[in-house]
């Protein structure tokens, strides 16, 4: 019991650094993908569900949709439209999720130049719809929002 | 970019991240295992960090007693958050390997693959596939020359394309690719990038060549320091074009390139997340940490048990605070950099990173 309450606040704890890191601009440390051999996210042949983030991008300066952002999550990329939407997905395990969505401006001067930045996403306790009922939970989505700084 | 001068910003983000190893050290939440399931392999690599041997002289274990030290770690893992990879030696030589497969799917493992892609024709993708792989891992190291000169065989080279292009072709695997950078295929960097993207590779993981395993005796598989510097700068440059996910691998703390050539920043899971059964029961961290770092045997131990309360050497990093480590003003990012870079007997450092980077800066 008291093991796992010191689990349970060490984890906590991790989640809060995750975010702390991803407010300096640092993806978080929550993977191994970079370990030697091979890579650890397996998305098919064992209970999966699909992770969806979507939202709209928009200047901190006056709320200006900015097109052509580009929104990373995990293996999906995409990029903002004109009305600064996008949307990116990612297929995990279905259960609490915390993954990284990174936000840059790729196209120097054209729409404007804006600091990149790093979201942390929890998915905490999902729920889930459209499954097949066997190994596939279905899908979950988040709405995020994110308000870019132009570039000094 | 000075390697040593790490601006504020990044300063704090490296001493939280220091705090957040620290903490996933005390959880040591095992998720990660490979299966050294043979040693047989049907290449002859310069640089091959292995015991491997290209005869069967090293029978395989049986796929049984690996079954069987999963079964004893059921109480500490879920099955579906732990990948298993089976790597050797060249591990589709096995040829029960979709048997292999099919009980690891069935148990719920995720599980995946690294070859030298020789075996990986459309026949055998398939029968992993249907086996349930969803993880592969290629070796490609470099143009058609240098890459069967470091691999030691002349059809290497098109057999990897052969199933970089089978793999390219499969919906729902993931697979990247890896690269052992070395003087001969150093300038090729560039062309290397730009055939991968014409191969549709998404993910791609570069190495240097540590002098560990057949490349401890062969310096001249090393970048020189300028080099060196020079490839961070190209991993820098091609993850700002984000054509391809390019992630030097997790072989050591590299100062202000933190952050810059790697998704994360620069953390040792041997132990702390990796664990091993080598081909002869061995259980280790990374299979090519041996000797001392063997923490135990599958068949004289129970693996729950070795990992419940053995890894002390992984899990208190303290004792590499010697040498060049030992007044080093950014040891607590870096505890001494990977595991597989200290001596397997002794524990000396083999290979500081940042020292060869900054070696570069000065030439």
């Amino acid at each position: 019991m008291i093991k796992n309450i010191k689990l349970w606040f060490l984890k906590r704890h991790n989640s809060l650094i995750g975010f702390g890191l991803s407010i300096l601009g640092v993806s978080a440390a929550c993977s191994i993908s970079s370990c030697e051999y091979g890579a650890p996210a397996v998305e098919y042949g064992v209970p999966h569900a699909t992770f969806v983030v979507k939202g709209t991008v928009v200047s901190d300066q006056d709320s200006t949709p900015i097109q052509s952002i580009r929104v990373v999550l995990e293996h999906d990329t995409a990029y903002t439209d004109p009305s600064g939407q996008y949307r990116v997905e990612h297929s995990s395990f279905p259960d609490s999720q915390t993954l990284m969505v990174q936000f840059e401006d790729t196209d120097g001067e054209i729409n404007g130049s804006f600091n990149a930045r790093d979201t942390i996403v929890e998915f905490t306790d999902p729920l889930f719809s459209g499954g097949s009922g066997s190994w596939d939970a279905g899908t979950t989505e988040k709405e995020v929002d994110v308000e870019l700084k132009p570039k000094k | 970019m000075t390697v040593t001068k790490i601006p504020v910003k990044k300063r704090i983000a490296l001493k939280l991240h220091a705090k957040f190893k620290s903490n996933e050290t005390k959880i040591h939440q095992l998720n990660y295992i490979l299966w050294e399931c043979t040693l047989r392999c049907n290449l002859n690599c310069i640089h091959c960090g292995s015991d491997c041997k290209k005869d069967a002289s090293v029978s395989d274990m049986p796929r049984e007693d690996f079954m069987k030290a999963l079964e004893n770690l059921s109480p500490i893992i879920t099955p579906n958050k732990t990948m298993i990879v089976l790597t050797g030696g060249e591990a589709l030589l096995r040829k029960d390997i979709g048997k292999i497969g099919q009980e690891l799917y069935d148990r719920g493992f995720p599980w995946g693959v690294v070859s030298n892609g020789m075996q990986l024709d459309q026949k055998m993708l398939s029968k992993l596939v249907n086996a349930g792989m969803r993880a592969v891992t290629l070796s490609l190291d470099g143009l058609e020359e240098s890459h069967n000169w470091l691999r030691g065989n002349t059809k290497s080279y098109k057999n990897v394309i052969r199933a970089l292009s089978l793999l390219a072709n499969t919906t729902g695997l993931r697979y990247d690719v890896v690269t052992c950078v070395n003087q001969k295929n150093f300038n090729e960097l560039e062309a290397l990038y730009n055939m991968l993207l014409k191969l549709g590779v998404e993910e791609w993981r570069i190495f240097t060549i540590f002098p560990i395993g057949r490349a401890k005796h062969l310096k001249s598989l090393q970048l020189p320091s300028p080099e060196f510097k020079g490839l961070f700068e190209f991993i820098k440059r091609v993850r700002q074009e984000g054509k391809i996910k390019l992630n030097y691998g997790c072989e050591g703390f590299l100062g202000n390139y933190e952050g810059e050539v790697r998704d994360n920043l620069f953390f040792c899971r041997a132990g702390i997340n990796v664990a091993s059964v080598l081909a002869d029961g061995s259980i280790s961290a990374c299979p090519n940490l041996r000797e001392n770092f063997i923490q135990g045997n599958i068949y004289q131990d129970n693996i729950k048990e070795v990992w419940e309360n053995r890894y002390s050497i992984y899990r208190d990093r303290s004792w590499t605070k010697t040498g060049i480590c030992a007044d080093c003003e950014f040891y607590n990012y870096c505890e001494g950099n990977g595991m597989h870079l200290r001596d397997e007997k002794s524990g000396e450092l083999l290979f500081c990173h940042l020292k060869r980077i900054q070696e570069g800066e000065c030439s």
